[in-house]
C-alpha cells in the first residue's frame, strides 16, 4: 500500500509536468495544426531561465517562473513568425521538419551558451514534505500538481469566456471564416505559440528543483507529450491534461510493479492498445 | 542534337552507370583515409536516407522510426553473427526481415490514421527500440554495446577484411537500391503512391488501397533500412542502443529534405553533403548541430526541393532579375 500511494504520488506529479506541455501541444496543434516538437526545447530555455533568475540572480522562485514564462512567450512568438509563419501555405510535413530543425538549434544553442553540466535548482520550499497515508511526498511536489491545475484551470476559463479566448477557438475551428468576421488570424496563431512558450516554460520551471537542468532534457518531455496528445485525441486540451495525468500513473505503476528498467516504455504500450483499439483517442471526437 | 543530349543526361540508367564508376574510383582519388572514411559513412547514409525517400518522398509519410530500424536490422545481423555464428548473408537477411517486419507491425497500427498520428507513433517506436536495446543486456549487452563485430564473411573469392572491400559492397548495395527504389517509383505502384501523397481522397475514388499501398511501401522501406544498419554495423564493427536513438532517424530525414526529397538522387546527395561538408568546415559538434539546424529550416522555407531543386531555383531567380532590369531599362529610356 505505501509503495502504491509513493509510485501514485511520484506519477502524478510526472504527469502533470507531461499535461502542461501535452496542453500546450494540443493548443498549437488545434489552432495551427503544427505539430510543434521544440516546445520540449522551449521547456529546458524555460528551466535555464528560472536557474539564471533565481541562481543567478538571486531572485524569488516564483518571480522567477513568471519571468521565464515572460521569456519564452516571447521566444514562442519570435519562432512562429521566424519558422512556422512563411511555411503557412506548405505542406503540413514542412511545418513538422521545421520544428525539428528548431528543436536542434535550440538545444545546440542551450549546450553552447550553457555548457553540459548539469544545474539543480534549490526548491523555494526546501525539502520538507508530508505523509500520505504512509507515503512522504515533498511540498515541491505538491506544488507541482497545484500550480498545474490552478493554470490549466486558468487558461480553460481564459479561452471558454473571454473575447481572445472566443478568437482562438473561431481560428481553431475555421481560419477562413475567423478572416472573415474580422479576426486577425495571424495574431491569434502568433499569441498562441507565445501561449504554448508559456505552458513549457512553466513545465520547465517547475520540474527543476526536482530534476536537473541540462540542454536536452526536454527530448522525452516532449516524445511524452506528444505520445499524450494522441492518447487524448489530437487537439483536445481535456484530453491532454487528463491523458498527461493517466501516462504519468501508468509510468510509475509499471515501475513499481513490472519493472523500473522499461519505466519509460509502458506509456508508449498504452498507445499501442489506444491507436489499436479507440484510433481516435481516448477524448476524441468524430469531427476532424 | 541537345535535346538528344539532354536526354541522355536525364536517363538514369546512365546516371546510375557514370555513379557507379566514379563511386568505384573513389578510393584512387582520395588519398586522405579520413575522407575516405566520410564518403563511406554518406555511403551507408545513402543507403538509409534513399530507403526514407520511399516512404518520405514518394508517399508522404514522415517516418521518425528509420534510424530504429536500421539499427534493428543491424543488431539482430550482428547477434546472430557473434552469438549463434550465423553466416553473414543470412544474418543480413534476417535483420532486413525483422526490420520489415516491425515495419509492417508499425504501419498496421497507425497507418489507417490519418495526419500526424503515424510520424509520432514512428517517433515513439524508435524511443521504445533504443529503450529495449539499452534494457534488454541478456541479449543485446546493454549499455555496453556490441563489440567485435566482424566483416562480412567472404563470398567465394571476394573477401571483405579491408575498409575498402566494404566500401565496395556498401557502393553496390547503394547502386542496387538506388535501381530497385527507381524501378518501384516508375511502376504503377509508384504512381499510386504519388497520386496517394498528392490526395489521399482522390486516389481512394479512383480504386487505389491508399492503406495497402502505404504498408507495403514503408514495409519495404524497413527492409532496406535493416540493411543499411547491418553495412553501418560490420564498418563500424561496433553497436551501442544510442545508434537507434532519435538522432539518427532525424538526420536520416536531414539527408532526405537537404538532397530534395521526392527526387532519386537527392538523398545521395544530402548524405554527402551532410557528412562531409560540416567536416571540412572542421565545426565542434555543438556547433555542427546548431548549423544543421538553422540550414534545414531554411532550406524547408526557401528551396522544399533541397539542393536537387537548387539549379532550377537559381536558373528562375536570375530570370527574374533579368526581366526586372529589362524592364527598368525600358521604362527610363
Amino acid at each position: 500500500m505505501e509503495i502504491l500511494v509513493q509510485q501514485l504520488a511520484n506519477g502524478v506529479m510526472l504527469g502533470a509536468i507531461y499535461a502542461l506541455v501535452a496542453a500546450g501541444v494540443a493548443l498549437i496543434f488545434g489552432v495551427l495544426e503544427i505539430p510543434q516538437f521544440a516546445l520540449g526545447a522551449m521547456a529546458m530555455l524555460g528551466a535555464y531561465a528560472v536557474y539564471f533568475a533565481n541562481v543567478g540572480f538571486g531572485l524569488n522562485y516564483w518571480f522567477s517562473l513568471v519571468l521565464a514564462g515572460g521569456a519564452l512567450a516571447v521566444i514562442g512568438a519570435i519562432t512562429h513568425r521566424l519558422v512556422f509563419h512563411p511555411l503557412r501555405n506548405a505542406p503540413g510535413i514542412n511545418a513538422f521538419i521545421s520544428a525539428f530543425g528548431l528543436l536542434l538549434v535550440l538545444e545546440s544553442g542551450a549546450l553552447i551558451l550553457f555548457g553540459a553540466t548539469y544545474r539543480r535548482i534549490p526548491s523555494p520550499l526546501g525539502s520538507e514534505g508530508i505523509r500520505l497515508l504512509g507515503a512522504y511526498v515533498t511540498w515541491q511536489r505538491v506544488l507541482v500538481v497545484v500550480v498545474t491545475l490552478v493554470v490549466v484551470l486558468i487558461l480553460q476559463q481564459v479561452i471558454k469566456r473571454t473575447q481572445a479566448g472566443s478568437s482562438i477557438r473561431a481560428v481553431a475551428q475555421n481560419p477562413v471564416g475567423a478572416r472573415v468576421v474580422g479576426i486577425d488570424v495571424v495574431r491569434v496563431q502568433t499569441a498562441t505559440m507565445a501561449l504554448g512558450g508559456v505552458l513549457a516554460a512553466l513545465a520547465g520551471g517547475l520540474i527543476a528543483p526536482i530534476a536537473s537542468v541540462y540542454p536536452t532534457m526536454g527530448d522525452t518531455l516532449i516524445v511524452k507529450a506528444f505520445v499524450i496528445t494522441i492518447l487524448g485525441g489530437m487537439g483536445s486540451m481535456a484530453g491532454a491534461i487528463v491523458g498527461g495525468f493517466v501516462f504519468g500513473a501508468v509510468e510509475a505503476l509499471g515501475a513499481a510493479y513490472v519493472s523500473v528498467d522499461y519505466k519509460d516504455a509502458f506509456g508508449f504500450v498504452v498507445l499501442v492498445l489506444v491507436l489499436a483499439l479507440r484510433p481516435e483517442g481516448i477524448f476524441g471526437g468524430s469531427e476532424s | 542534337m541537345t535535346r538528344r543530349i539532354r536526354s541522355l543526361v536525364r536517363n538514369f540508367w546512365l546516371q546510375l552507370t557514370v555513379f557507379a564508376v566514379a563511386a568505384f574510383a573513389v578510393p584512387w582519388v582520395v588519398s586522405s583515409n579520413y575522407t575516405f572514411h566520410l564518403l563511406t559513412l554518406s555511403a551507408i547514409w545513402a543507403v538509409l536516407a534513399v530507403s526514407l525517400n520511399l516512404v518520405m518522398g514518394y508517399a508522404g509519410l514522415l517516418s521518425i522510426a528509420h534510424g530504429a530500424l536500421a539499427m534493428l536490422g543491424g543488431y539482430t545481423s550482428s547477434l546472430l553473427v557473434l552469438d549463434s555464428s550465423v553466416n553473414f548473408w543470412f544474418a543480413l537477411v534476417v535483420g532486413s526481415l525483422v526490420a520489415a517486419l516491425m515495419g509492417l507491425f508499425v504501419g498496421v497500427l497507425t497507418l489507417r490514421l490519418r495526419g500526424h498520428y503515424f510520424a509520432i507513433s514512428t517517433l515513439a517506436f524508435g524511443i521504445v527500440v533504443s529503450l529495449v536495446l539499452e534494457k534488454w543486456g541478456t541479449v543485446t549487452r546493454g549499455p555496453r554495446g556490441v563489440t567485435n563485430i566482424p566483416p562480412p564473411a567472404p563470398l567465394g573469392p571476394l573477401e571483405f577484411a579491408t575498409n575498402r572491400a566494404k566500401y565496395f559492397l556498401i557502393v553496390i548495395i547503394l547502386v542496387v537500391t538506388l535501381a530497385l527504389v527507381r524501378n518501384l517509383v516508375q511502376s504503377p505502384f509508384g504512381r499510386a503512391l504519388e497520386a496517394i501523397r498528392g490526395n489521399e481522397l482522390v486516389a481512394r475514388s479512383l480504386g487505389v488501397d491508399a492503406v495497402r499501398y502505404k504498408l507495403v511501401a514503408f514495409t519495404i522501406s524497413a527492409a532496406i533500412a535493416g540493411v543499411s544498419g547491418t553495412l553501418y554495423a560490420t564498418y563500424i564493427n561496433y553497436l551501442h542502443p544510442s545508434d537507434a536513438s532519435l538522432w539518427t532517424s532525424f538526420f536520416a530525414l536531414l539527408y532526405v529534405v537537404i538532397g530534395g526529397s521526392g527526387t532519386l538522387w537527392g538523398p545521395v546527395i544530402g548524405s554527402v553533403f551532410v557528412v562531409v561538408v560540416p567536416e571540412w568546415l572542421r565545426l565542434f559538434d555543438e556547433y555542427r548541430q546548431l548549423l544543421l539546424g538553422l540550414v534545414l529550416i531554411l532550406v524547408i522555407t526557401f528551396l522544399p526541393g533541397g539542393l536537387m531543386a537548387l539549379g532550377s531555383k537559381v536558373r528562375g531567380v536570375v530570370k527574374r532579375w533579368r526581366r526586372t532590369r529589362v524592364r527598368a531599362q525600358e521604362a527610363s529610356s
